[in-house]
């Protein structure tokens, strides 16, 4: 709200000079981008969904959720262990000299970018998709056999069209995950609309330039929600009640789907994490570990202060709406929240820095409740989401129940909703907190001096070409990201 | 036409068909009927290529097809919850796997007026009622030319004013047409109104198969005479080949030592004082629309037995005389 209510005051003269020219590279790079990275995932994440719900090849229950891992992955650091991979002292290059040759590989510009994000976000995709072929009834598939149609044209006249709502709800997440991208873009050099609000504001100050590129990008997430709500409503996924799951398939030459299902798992998770392993044996310290440690504490700090406020928020929400008999509030509320996760973490932070200079210039920067404020404002539909679905999980009998035998609604709440509620508020605050683990653009923008999070270490060390000594906090990260991992298997099961 | 030699089929540990083997020639109607997970809709998915078999094999027209794919079989398969593609119209859906060439006017009224469902072209399957959809479903099957129509209880989806219609019409046009099908049907009437062959099945093995009419003549088994329910069963003890039964001792040719009888409630009769088989006491009456549910206490022993009947004006407490002709009492091991 305060980028478009300041968007309204900004002097348009003075954005003239510079604005003009840099706006057609924005739309052009993250467009590139935004295509690149979405036919990418869509080709590995519907791909992979379809052979892991369908078909029988060894060690299909395991890729279930092994291809979720790569999502445990920030896009920068992935970058990062690509560059060092591909670099003349990367293990690649080594071998190709051993070989006889050397060959320069240069991943730093928009295909590689492609590549590295693609290959960490794919799993949003295949999340999605695997749902969608879940929810399918199992003898829409059959039927279309039946009828003399192949797998394929199965695939592309019924099970396509069918679960295009739900994947492009996944597809949506990817966008906004490439629109929230700073650390790969920044250390490729390849300048997007984020890129340019980093630059607007924290090394030109120029506010309004930053508050009119978080507006354009603003108006394009905004259409998005807009194209999505239009799709959902056309949604004909019909279940039927069925019970009976899809017996599957099996696949001739079994071998062909399992490599198919282990490139993307091998290039997206196998592959950066063995690189940084590496790193952390070849460069790192115990100062550097010691470091990394500190800078896990002030994650962790970060991670519980925020994750308790959305998710205290989210109860109280989610209760009242419970309670409350008015329908236009429980239906206009997620919707209003949903938008706080889809706007990019640095259109956040701009929205933030121009909310804290109008109240009082000199709180900028001095302490961690922008930031705590930052995290729950941009994740709190996270929690909301989990704790919500929670709540109607919990039949209504049983506040008719407390209240009959004389529980007003806060002992009830306390005494009935929380304990029922409990591995979902806890699963809530784990999503919360990894999110929070892996953000860097809102740390980026509203840190106070000198506070270092994982995230902002990792990529500090890679910014300076000092990518080995980054290898520590990444496989923090990474290690903290691969709890939800469980947590999403369990949900689409 | 189809032959199922000998198949077998296990989930784990769970044997679901057991060495089963029954042919159909062209032309005619098999119902596959049994109890809730007898087996029944494995099989049928077994001769639609959509379960892979552990043994025997499924011939059609003396080729073995159990390796072909569903594709390849070209079998209409009207599934129970018929399974309409919800984002395509009626049109769309009775030409889903029609060449775009044969996709012609012509023949979409002829599959739609076969079903009776004309000028429904343009709607979607949520705006069609339980009935209109099942029309669907079989037009659609039927649009292939099929070589083999299998229907899985293809009627449990409606409710039961609109079911007896549908079976009806369904019914008709498949004898119109003289389409080879297999039907998978609970109800086991169905069979008697239709099939040409009944296939009776318990715990994945065939109990008995013939025709249908045969088979309620002369049940092979206490089971196969329970399943077209209403039976009166009793136990008996035999005693020098005479049974011992709460109906008194009834003199019977080849007892075995244990053994059960079946009297279907069409052959008792209830009669007067002076000519009777049986005697006893009424000691429950239920109102059952048409008929009366009556349970009598026999006079000879103390046990009782239930029966459905004609209505009639006995009460509860009065003394009831019942005639069975003894030619027509089912004797199982």
């Amino acid at each position: 709200m305060f980028v478009v209510s300041n968007s309204l005051s900004i002097d348009i003269e003075s954005l003239q000079e510079s604005f003009p020219r840099l706006l057609p590279l924005y739309v052009k790079n993250t467009s590139l981008l935004l295509i690149g990275v979405c036919v990418v995932s869509l080709t590995i994440g519907v791909g992979t969904a379809w052979l892991v719900t369908i078909y029988d090849f060894p060690f299909r229950n395991q890729f279930e959720w092994i291809l979720i891992l790569p999502l445990s992955i920030p896009t920068f650091i992935n970058a990062i262990a690509y560059v060092g991979l591909t670099d003349y002292a990367g293990p690649i290059r080594i071998i190709l000299r051993w070989l006889g040759t050397d060959l320069y590989i240069d991943i730093m510009d928009h295909s590689g970018a492609v590549f590295v994000m693609a290959l960490v976000l794919y799993p949003y995709v295949y999340v999605a998709a695997r749902s969608a072929f879940i929810l399918q009834s199992a003898s829409l598939i059959e039927v279309s056999r039946s009828l003399g149609q192949s797998m394929s044209k199965t695939f592309v006249r019924i099970c396509m069209p069918l679960s295009w709502p739900i994947i492009f709800s996944g597809l949506i997440l990817v966008v906004m995950e490439v629109l929230n991208d700073y650390g790969v873009v920044h250390y490729f050099g390849i300048p997007t609309f984020t890129t340019g609000i980093f630059r607007a504001w924290l090394a030109l100050g120029d506010l309004q330039t930053a508050i009119m590129l978080s507006l354009v990008v603003l108006l394009f997430v905004l259409f998005l929600v807009f194209l999505d709500s239009i799709i959902q409503r056309n949604k004909k996924i019909s279940n039927e009640n069925e019970d009976r799951i899809l017996s599957r398939v099996p696949f001739k030459l079994k071998w062909i789907p399992f490599f198919i299902c282990l490139l993307p798992v091998f290039f997206g998770f196998i592959v950066p994490v063995g690189q940084m392993i590496w790193w952390s044996i070849l460069a790192s310290t115990i100062e550097i570990w010691l470091q990394s440690i500190r800078f896990m504490g002030n994650t962790s700090i970060l991670g519980l202060l925020s994750g308790t406020t959305v998710v205290l928020l989210a109860i109280v929400l989610s209760y009242s709406n419970r309670l409350s008999s008015k329908r236009w509030y429980s239906k206009s509320f997620p919707k209003l929240s949903m938008m706080g996760y889809a706007m990019p973490g640095a259109v956040v932070g701009i929205g933030i820095v121009t909310c804290i200079v109008w109240l009082n210039p000199d709180w900028i920067y001095s302490g961690i409740i922008a930031l705590v404020f930052g995290y729950s404002a941009r994740f709190f539909a996270v929690g909301y989401g989990q704790t919500d679905s929670g709540f109607e999980k919990i039949p209504s009998q049983f506040d008719d129940a407390a209240s009959s035998l004389g529980k007003n609604s806060f002992t009830s709440l306390i005494k009935i909703h929380l304990p029922i509620l409990k591995p979902v508020l806890m699963g809530a605050f784990i999503l919360v907190f990894v999110d929070i683990a892996k953000e860097l653009p809102l740390t980026l923008i509203l840190r106070p001096f000198n506070f270092e999070t994982l995230a902002t270490n990792a990529f500090q060390y890679a910014k300076d070409e000092m990518a080995p000594r980054a290898a520590s906090s990444s496989l923090l990260i990474i290690f903290v990201s691969s709890i939800p991992v469980y947590f999403l298997n369990r949900i689409i099961k | 036409m189809l032959k199922v030699k000998n198949v077998s089929k296990s989930y784990g540990e769970v044997k679901a068909v057991d060495d089963v083997s029954f042919e159909i020639s062209e032309g005619e109607i098999l119902s596959l009927t049994g109890e809730s997970g007898c087996g029944k809709s494995t099989i049928m998915r077994i001769i639609a290529g959509l379960e892979k078999l552990d043994k025997g094999s499924i011939f059609l027209n003396e080729q073995d097809i159990s390796s072909w794919k569903p594709e390849k079989r070209k079998f209409g398969f009207v599934f129970q919850n018929l399974s309409l593609f919800p984002h395509l119209s009626v049109r769309d859906n009775v030409f889903f796997a029609i060449s775009k060439k044969d996709r012609t006017n012509k023949r979409l009224s002829e599959l739609l007026g076969m079903t009776g469902m004309q000028g429904l072209e343009k709607r979607y399957p949520h705006e069609l009622s339980g009935g209109q959809q099942q029309r669907i479903a079989l037009a659609r099957a039927l649009a292939i030319s099929p070589r083999l129509l299998l229907l899985d209880e293809p009627f449990s989806s409606l409710d039961e004013l609109v079911k007896e219609k549908i079976r009806k019409e369904v019914f008709d046009l498949l004898k119109e047409l003289k389409i080879t099908t297999i039907m998978v049907s609970h109800q086991v009437y169905d069979s008697f109104l239709i099939a040409d062959k009944l296939v009776i099945l318990k715990n994945g093995s065939i109990l008995q198969d013939g025709n249908p009419i045969g088979i309620y003549q002369n049940p092979t088994s206490e089971y196969v005479s329970n399943f077209f329910g209403a039976s009166v069963i009793i136990k008996g003890t035999n005693n020098q080949q005479v049974a011992h039964t709460p109906f008194g001792d009834i003199a019977l040719p080849n007892l075995p030592d244990q053994f059960s009888l079946c009297i279907r409630p069409e052959n008792i009769s209830i009669n007067t004082a002076d000519d009777y088989d049986i005697t006893g006491i009424v000691k429950e009456k239920l109102f059952k629309g048409p008929h009366d549910v009556l349970t009598v206490r026999s006079s000879m022993k103390d046990e009782e037995f239930s029966f459905e009947t004609e209505r009639c004006s006995h009460k509860i407490g009065d003394p009831i005389f019942l005639k069975v002709p003894k030619d027509k009492i089912l004797v199982f091991e």
